[in-house]
């Protein structure tokens, strides 16, 4: 029996090394996704067997006589016990946002390969580890979170620092993400009219479950999904309605200024009404998709069309600017390794848990799960024409601003379309163009559309298939956004709070309004400097979001770091150093490049110096000027930001450091506390 | 035999999604105030205040 085990082991072993070496040594040969798709789960399989196996068992000790926190405290409320795979799904339904679907997206300017190996090596040996020993941590320190974690093991420095750190991240996430939203429905009244559906949907569910069937989330949620496909079928009306297709047009910036308002409103409206059920509806679609994407590569199988490396490794790419290292591994966060998933692995999870030893499967687990479907998204985009992706994709300052323009260069890069391709994909999905969409949310909808087209129902319902996949995106983006400004709302009525008592109370309404407008205001101005900006703002935004989630997994990891060489098992501390010192190098490095580049399109200061000096040459039209003045400012703005996280990660590892030299010089008993919480 | 495992795979099915939405909340918190003799919120209440309790700290992952 244990040599059949074995066997069974090897062979799973063997075929994801095979896999991983074909995916890896594959050249001017077209793979099929299958070889993808073996690498990644042999991988996860191997990796979860063995390597969380090792980590449960001999870092962590985990031990199912020692009681949860659940068990313990068991109030009916926060603290309870809950079935493993219910928390599973909490787990999984908080940590799989936007991330791993863009960044992956985004990173195939690069070819499929760079990304690939990044979320399976990522995943296994830095974000699922980070997010185990995170959970397990929070789970023997009665579910404290991370910045109150690094506060007591680090030093007050380091908790005011991750605390600081992740109130920034929110703000740039937010706006980022807003940003993904606008690019997916400018000029579209379909989606537009799709997504704005959802509103009225989610009030008329709140409303119901909150007075006419109190609690009934499964009633409401099986009507409110009901109702929201029938708004994606309905958008084609709209969209070939002369009179109502115009009411659903709209400009980026008028767009921006919607989601501004609408994430004042998610704020500051009771949550029954709005966030919490969009968020039912999200959690079930996020799902319901996933698992039909799952199924249609599966049963598909398409062939991968983007060459495992590009050309643009040099730096040069039109999506975002920038060499292979550092920045494929910061465009990459979620779906290889994320901070922001510390914070979800040291919140509502660990109150949960009834046995420790449910911490690999969640914490362990649920990442591998997440990184499944970052692969996915890499093959969604992987299965496009290159000239397709990159055309779609690529900002009009850089491409061009007529579709000739855009394909000749495009094609020149030797990645051959046309306009007339172009067209007719623009038609098959029921859009007017598809030219300059960026933001990775439109290119992952024509990738989706096609595996869920070839799969079910043909060409014929491409258009469906795609403002469905925009409507998957927008709806979960717009919730993780509601949630972020709501939780960042109340981070700065607890700051605030501290200055002028009243400013603290969550209940007073002025605190609340103007807390809300101070959180939306932040992300709303760099939403709409993105909106404005030339190059679709992405370039700036994206690279600035994934140096402050990779930053804020080295808090993350400064912290486990700590945690282990407390516990008197620093021998084992590499399991953390490791993914830690690499964060460090790729974070650290991007973030030196984003400040200081002489390259106009990766330094921020370089290119507010350009900027700068076409207006003293006196290059700029009189009437351009104040529109170049405020491109500065916003250039120094992201340079002062990227400088803040660089110095804020800093401070807390050079504190951790300090504590791992303390500890370990003074050859101290091991604290017990670290491991047992009587 | 299979009918019955059908409804036993749907039932426990139900239980989990019950749970994961948080509809199962509400007996739970009835029992544990009958334990403690204290009069239990109603239904639509109670949903409220857990919905705005969660969402104070529940963060949403990018």
């Amino acid at each position: 029996m244990r040599a059949l085990r074995y066997g069974v082991w090897a062979f799973v072993a063997l075929a994801g090394a095979g896999a991983l070496a074909t995916v890896s040594l594959a050249r001017g040969e077209q793979i099929s996704v299958v070889w993808l798709l073996t690498a990644a789960v042999a991988t996860y399989a191997v990796a979860y067997r063995f390597y969380s196996k090792f980590l449960a068992a001999r870092v962590l000790m985990l031990d199912d006589l020692r009681q949860t926190p659940a068990e313990r405290i068991n109030d009916g409320r926060d603290f309870v016990p809950t079935n493993r795979w219910v928390v599973f799904g909490h787990h999984f339904a908080a940590i799989a946002g936007p991330g791993p679907l863009i960044g992956p997206t985004l990173c195939a300017q690069f070819g499929y390969l760079p990304g690939t190996l990044w979320i399976i090596l990522g995943a296994v040996l830095g974000g699922a580890v980070q997010d185990l020993l995170i959970l397990a941590g929070s789970l023997r320190r009665d579910g404290k979170s991370l910045g109150e974690m690094a506060r007591e093991e680090i030093g007050v420095l380091g908790g005011f620092a991750a605390l600081g750190g992740v109130l920034l991240i929110m703000i740039i996430l937010m706006a980022v993400l807003g940003l993904v939203i606008v690019n997916a429905l400018k000029g579209s009244p379909w989606g537009t009219f799709t997504v704005g559906a959802t509103i009225p949907i989610a009030l008329a569910m709140g409303w119901y479950m909150r007075f006419i069937r109190p609690g009934k989330v499964m009633e409401a949620t099986i009507w409110g999904l009901a109702l929201v496909l029938l708004a994606v079928v309905a958008g084609r009306w709209v969209s070939e309605s002369g009179s109502w297709a115009p009411l659903f047009t709209f400009a980026p910036t008028v767009l921006a200024l919607m989601i501004i308002v609408y994430g004042f409103a998610a704020s500051v409206l009771p949550v029954w009404l709005l966030l919490a059920p969009r968020d039912y509806l999200s959690a079930f679609i996020k799902i319901g998709t996933i698992v039909a994407l799952a199924l249609g590569i599966v049963v598909y199988m398409p062939p991968v069309q983007l060459p495992a490396l590009t050309r643009f490794t040099d730096g040069s790419g039109p999506i975002f600017a920038g060499k292979i290292f550092p920045f494929a591994f910061i465009t990459i966060a979620c779906g290889a390794i994320s901070g922001f998933h510390a914070l979800v692995a040291s919140g509502t999870t660990p109150k949960l848990l009834g046995k420790e030893s449910d911490a690999r499967m969640i914490g362990y687990g649920a990442m591998l799960m997440e990184s499944f479907v970052a692969v996915m998204a890499i093959i969604a985009a992987a299965v496009l024409q290159p000239g397709v992706y990159f055309a779609v994709n690529s900002p009009a300052g850089i491409v061009g601003t007529s579709p000739e323009q855009a394909t000749q260069t495009i094609s020149g890069w030797g990645f051959p379309v046309t306009p007339a391709e172009m067209e007719t994909l623009a038609a098959d999905v029921g859009e007017r163009s598809l030219f300059a969409r960026t933001g990775g949310a439109p290119s992952l909808a024509v990738g989706m559309a096609h595996i869920f087209a070839n799969t079910l129902g043909g060409k014929a319902v491409m258009a469906i298939w795609y403002h469905f996949a925009i409507m998957f995106e927008a709806l979960f983006i717009l919730t993780t956004m509601d949630a972020g400004t709501r939780v960042g709302r109340f981070m700065l009525q607890d700051f605030l709070g501290h200055l002028w008592e009243p400013l603290g109370r969550t209940s007073w309404y002025p605190s609340v309004i103007l807390t809300s407008a101070g959180m939306v205001g932040a992300w709303g101005y760099f939403l709409y400097q993105g909106v404005m900006d030339p190059l679709g703002g992405i370039n700036s935004l994206w690279p600035l979001f994934g140096i402050s989630n990779q930053l804020l997994a080295a808090i993350a990891l400064s912290v486990a770091t700590t945690l282990i060489v407390k516990s008197g098992r620093a021998r084992y501390a590499w399991v953390t150093l490791g993914p830690l010192c690499w964060l460090l190098s790729i974070t650290l490095s991007a973030g030196y490049q984003k400040l200081f580049s002489p390259e106009v399109r990766i330094g921020f200061l370089a290119h507010a110096g350009e900027l700068q000096g076409h207006i003293a040459a006196g290059e700029v039209p009189a009437a351009k000027i104040p529109e170049t003045h405020a491109l500065i400012f916003n250039d120094r703005l992201d340079a002062a930001v990227t400088a803040l996280f660089m110095g804020l990660v800093l401070v807390i590892v050079v504190d951790a450091v300090r504590e791992w030299y303390r500890v370990l010089s003074a050859r101290q008993v091991p604290q017990q506390r670290l491991t047992v919480t009587a | 035999m299979l009918r019955r495992y059908i409804v036993m795979f749907y039932n426990e099915l139900r239980a989990a999604v019950r749970e994961w939405t948080g509809e199962a909340e509400y007996e739970r918190y009835v029992r544990y105030c009958a334990q403690r003799g204290q009069a239990p919120l109603d239904r639509g209440r109670f949903f409220a205040g857990r919905l705005e309790e969660r969402y104070r700290t529940r963060a949403r992952c990018c």
